[in-house]
């Protein structure tokens, strides 16, 4: 299976892989903030930042477009088991609360979460 | 540790020393925590000397855990990697082999208890096929639970923590509202958890298994069932709300409050109100004595000298000491046992008057108990944050005190 294997080398290559369900607005508005704030990484980490939508300028993380069926490939996965701890998926899931929420009322900024996200 | 999984751990570590494998062999443990404690104790028991304690918080490193040192994990690569064997018994058992095996460690690696049964690291085959029937089995066990409970809300307790409940009771009724439900259903994983839920009025309640419990979960991601929620800060692994500590403190109630539930942090608590009286309430004198807490199964338990101390100072003041067992504990030393259910702890405080006990869920469950109440927080960090134990967990009116190696009981 050609995605597998693509996943994998992705989980070899990177120490973290943060996706973007910027198909949702808010999420789209939080992606692009993200690329457009001054942030460090810790030592050695290499991050690789996904995305739905081609509409990132400044891109700094190594931004890759994914389509909607590679996404729901990877999501699917995700929600099956635990297969890695270096999956990040920035998504409304209702199933259970997420740190979106302390974005929503108010706990951490912004700033703060892209740093949570990045830890 | 509660008790399947303590026994899980030594049927894993007596298959291992019949099998030779643990003979000559330098025995690291990965992850300090209560568990990993246990495992110490137990191997300690057996003769064993562990060499180290692996563990990522830096606060840790140097410090002792039954003369075993604590330290970062890189330093099991400057051992003879033939000669080193490492056991885990910490959750994040994939995540740490992992990291092990990322460093370059090439020995073995052992896991002794199924703590996260949701976690396997690979994309084989075999894996991703056994985790997807797995997750059937619990699509059925939840069809199962919403045909004995037509029209309910599911709501999935993934862990057995009285606080974790009481937490998710202390909101619950209000996201109801906001998702506009009328009746729910709520799984929790043992009868004390379900007691914990009984507090807080009449609940439909039912008590699963562990493995039970992991399987619906499952099933309700895979699924993105809408009917169902899962209310807990760091499980399953999809959870990501414990992540922000690396860079804020924020307290437990207010992961709940905020991050579960995602309500405003002015949002006032439902307290719990259905609590009996313990039968033999007269039996305590009245304002004369006091009720000690010195097991939880999911803190590091407090060196037995600190309870010694304090009993030998009530006693001192004439005042009778009682011990809260469950199971198999027994009662410190000069304390005589006393094992109310849930429901019933409240009333027992209050006529003793006095209450001390390791900051549990237990401490939660007495939060509206009107008595002297002392919660003792073992000096350790929560999870790897920077964060103490104390900072997590205080509690509001609460006589909240850090337990170091110089502590001393007295009267605040």
């Amino acid at each position: 299976m050609p995605e597998i294997k693509k996943l994998e080398k992705y989980l070899e290559e990177y120490s973290s892989i943060i996706i973007f369900d910027d198909r949702n607005e808010e999420i789209r508005k939080y992606k692009l903030s993200f690329f457009e704030r001054e942030m460090e990484l810790s030592d050695q980490k290499k991050i690789m930042v996904m995305g739905l939508k081609d509409d990132v300028t400044a891109d700094k993380w190594g931004y890759k477009i994914i389509t909607e069926q590679e996404y729901n490939f990877i999501l699917r996965l995700y929600r099956m088991y635990e297969f890695t701890d270096k999956l990040r998926i920035v998504s409304y899931f209702l199933q259970f609360g997420s740190m979106l929420n302390y974005l929503s009322t108010g706990i951490i900024t912004e700033e703060e979460y892209f740093e949570a996200l990045l830890h | 540790m509660d008790k399947e999984h303590y026994n899980e751990m030594v049927s894993a570590l007596n298959v291992l020393e019949q099998s030779g494998e643990l003979k000559e062999k330098k025995l690291y443990l990965f992850g300090h925590c209560n568990a990993t404690e246990e495992l110490a104790g137990l191997l300690i028991e057996r003769q064993y000397k562990p060499t180290a304690i692996l563990d990522n918080n830096t606060a840790k490193h140097g410090k002792n855990y039954r003369n075993i040192p604590i330290e970062a994990p890189q330093t099991i690569l400057s051992d003879d990697q033939e000669k080193a064997f490492v056991c885990i018994v910490a959750r994040a058992y994939a995540a740490m082999a992992s990291q092990l095996k990322g460093l370059g460690y090439k020995g073995q690696i052992r896991k002794l208890v199924d703590y996260n049964s949701y976690a396997e690291y690979s994309l084989s085959e075999d894996t991703r096929s056994r985790m997807k029937r797995r997750e059937v089995q619990g699509e059925e066990k939840i069809r199962a639970l919403k045909k004995k409970y037509p029209g309910c809300f599911v709501i999935l307790c993934p862990f057995a923590a009285l606080g974790d409940i009481y937490f998710c009771m202390s909101y619950l009724q209000y996201f109801l509202e906001k998702r506009n439900r009328r009746q729910c259903v709520i799984g929790v994983i043992g009868s004390a958890c379900a007691q914990v839920v009984n507090l807080f009025g009449e609940n439909n309640v039912e008590v699963f298994s562990q493995k039970d419990m992991d399987e619906m979960i499952q099933a309700a991601l895979f699924t993105k069932d809408a009917d169902t929620f899962i209310p807990h800060q760091d499980r399953p692994y999809v959870v990501d709300l414990s992540r922000a500590l690396y860079g804020k403190l924020i307290p437990l109630e207010q992961i709940y409050c905020c991050g579960v539930f995602g309500f405003p942090q002015n949002t006032k608590p439902v307290e719990p109100s259905v609590f009996k009286d313990y039968p033999a309430l007269g039996s305590i004198s009245e304002g004369k004595a006091v009720i000690l807490s010195p097991y939880a199964k999911s803190v590091t338990a407090l060196p037995e000298s600190i309870w010694r101390g304090i009993v030998e100072f009530y006693i001192k003041q004439g005042y009778k000491c009682y011990t809260n067992v469950a199971g198999d504990e027994r009662p410190l030393e000069g304390t005589e046992g006393i094992n109310p259910s849930i429901a019933e702890i409240k009333s027992v405080v209050e006529r003793a008057g006095t209450f001390i006990g390791i900051r549990s869920g237990l401490c939660d469950v007495l939060r509206t108990a009107r008595a002297k109440k002392t919660a003792l927080y073992p000096d350790y960090n929560y999870c790897d944050t920077q964060w103490k134990a104390i900072d997590m967990y205080a509690l509001e009116g609460w006589d909240n005190r850090v337990v170091k190696d110089d502590f001393v009981w007295r009267i605040n």
